[in-house]
């Protein structure tokens, strides 16, 4: 028979057999400071999307249930979306570099310590902001030269959510000069067409740079350009140059990033 | 009730400033597991949370009996949880979510992990205040905003439906099934 201690002695064990994330203590201050959150909504990208940039920069979004097999069939569709861009897509990456690119909650002060530039926090946010979330994530970098894929530097993303239940990203990266240009369009791979041919959504990207962070956002239908432009501002960013989507590409390496479900 | 934290602490935390982050990383855990044994998600959980460490940071400064502050704390954390679970996602499944992320070295933690599972998140509730944090049914009420007699009414039947889930795990677990058995014979 179960009396209430022994109840009471399971549920303290079952809560202490909890893995805590580390303390979001950037989120819990921009709460503190905004009140009470609106109702929550579903994430904007509850479901598997692709986003594409054309050359360098690759990203896409998966939920954090997500099998490896279904990451492994969402990479594949942005590199059958690429390659109808014109663009030069990498082979497959493997199974256990997408496992290697799962990300980690942070606080401003732990993704300091693993990232190797100096991370200035986004400024000026919409006023509608109700939650945020800082994750690092390890980049899957493929080089042109050795052609193998390989688990590349984090990169640090800022996630927000809207009063309305829309939500964005802004991808803070180390700035390289001798670099790759930033593509100026991302490209979001919607689910394949029925005659199999994919289905993309073009959205302008944006990149300012703060000392040697770069910073990334896709305009669309949660953040508009004006708001981008905004935050770059209140951040005394400077905007980085982008290249257009038929220009030539330049750079060694392609990077692939796995951006999860906050 | 587990959370046991430093008087001075709590004081020096009224002010804000280094002494709220440092009430705030004592808290956290604490605010996390709970939200999640109840949501079960742990987006949610840490949804729940952050609103949670947010309304305590907010409401400290009012609170004037700091040996009252675990159960207060508790009664937060509860209601955050509840009310997350209240306007969550209706297409989001909160009990399909993978257990990934909780080790249970007992079979009774993992009994009440799954038997807490069938139980509405009211009484989920419920039942972490009363069993977890010490609170009684009239605290519990002025904690989650509903009359007493609610109250005992809830934890009535989580307490039943605790009870039989654990000993229907207590029976499955002592007593040879009928293939068993027949694989005897």
């Amino acid at each position: 028979m179960f009396d209430e201690a022994r109840i009471g002695a399971a549920l303290e064990t079952m809560i202490h057999g909890i893995d805590v994330p580390p303390v979001p203590m950037f989120g819990i201050h921009q709460r503190i400071s905004q009140g009470r959150p609106a109702p929550r909504h579903a994430w904007p990208y509850s479901r598997p999307l692709v986003a594409i940039a054309a050359a360098i920069a690759i990203a896409f979004i998966a939920l954090p249930s997500m099998s490896s097999a279904v990451v492994q069939t969402i990479e594949a569709r942005y590199r059958a979306a690429l390659q109808t861009l014109g663009g030069i897509a990498p082979p497959p990456a493997p199974a256990s570099l997408l496992s290697a690119l799962s990300p980690h909650s942070a606080s401003i002060s732990t993704a300091q310590s693993r990232v190797r530039f100096t991370i200035v926090p986004p400024a000026g946010l919409p006023k509608d902001i109700v939650s945020a979330k800082i994750t690092t994530t390890p980049t899957g970098v493929y080089s042109k030269v050795t052609h193998s894929w390989h688990v590349g530097p984090p990169m640090v993303s800022f996630s927000y959510r809207r009063a309305d239940g829309r939500g964005f990203l802004l991808i803070a990266d180390r700035y390289d000069p001798q670099g790759e240009r930033p593509s100026k369009y991302m490209f979001e791979a919607m689910a394949p067409a029925p005659d199999g041919r994919p289905v993309l959504v073009k959205h302008e990207r944006f990149a300012w740079r703060n000392g040697n962070q770069i910073m990334t956002a896709v305009e669309g239908h949660d953040i508009s350009a004006r708001e981008i432009d905004a935050i770059r501002v209140a951040m005394h960013g400077t905007a980085v140059p982008r290249r257009n989507l038929h220009a030539p590409e330049s750079g060694t390496s392609l990077k692939l990033r796995l951006i999860t479900k906050p | 009730m587990p959370l046991a934290l430093d008087s001075r602490l709590i004081e020096s935390a009224k002010s804000g400033g280094a002494g709220l982050e440092r009430l705030i990383t004592d808290v956290w855990p604490e605010a996390y597991r709970i939200a999640f044994s109840i949501l079960r998600d742990a987006g949610l959980a840490e949804d729940a949370a952050q609103e949670a460490c947010a309304a305590m940071a907010r409401s400290l400064p009012a609170l004037k009996n700091t040996f009252g502050f675990p159960a207060w704390i508790y009664k937060i954390i509860v209601n955050n949880a509840i009310a997350v679970a209240r306007r969550r996602p209706r297409t989001q499944t909160l009990d399909t979510v993978s257990d990934r992320g909780i080790h249970f070295d007992q079979s009774d933690a993992m009994d009440i992990h799954n038997a807490l599972a069938t139980l509405p998140f009211m009484q989920r509730g419920a039942i972490v205040l009363h069993y977890y944090a010490g609170l009684n049914s009239r605290e519990i009420a002025a904690a989650i905003g509903l009359p007493p007699s609610t109250v005992r009414f809830h934890l009535m039947l989580a307490r039943r439906a605790l009870r039989e889930a654990l000993s229907k795990a207590d029976a499955h677990t002592l007593q040879p099934s009928e293939e068993v058995l027949s694989d005897v014979r």
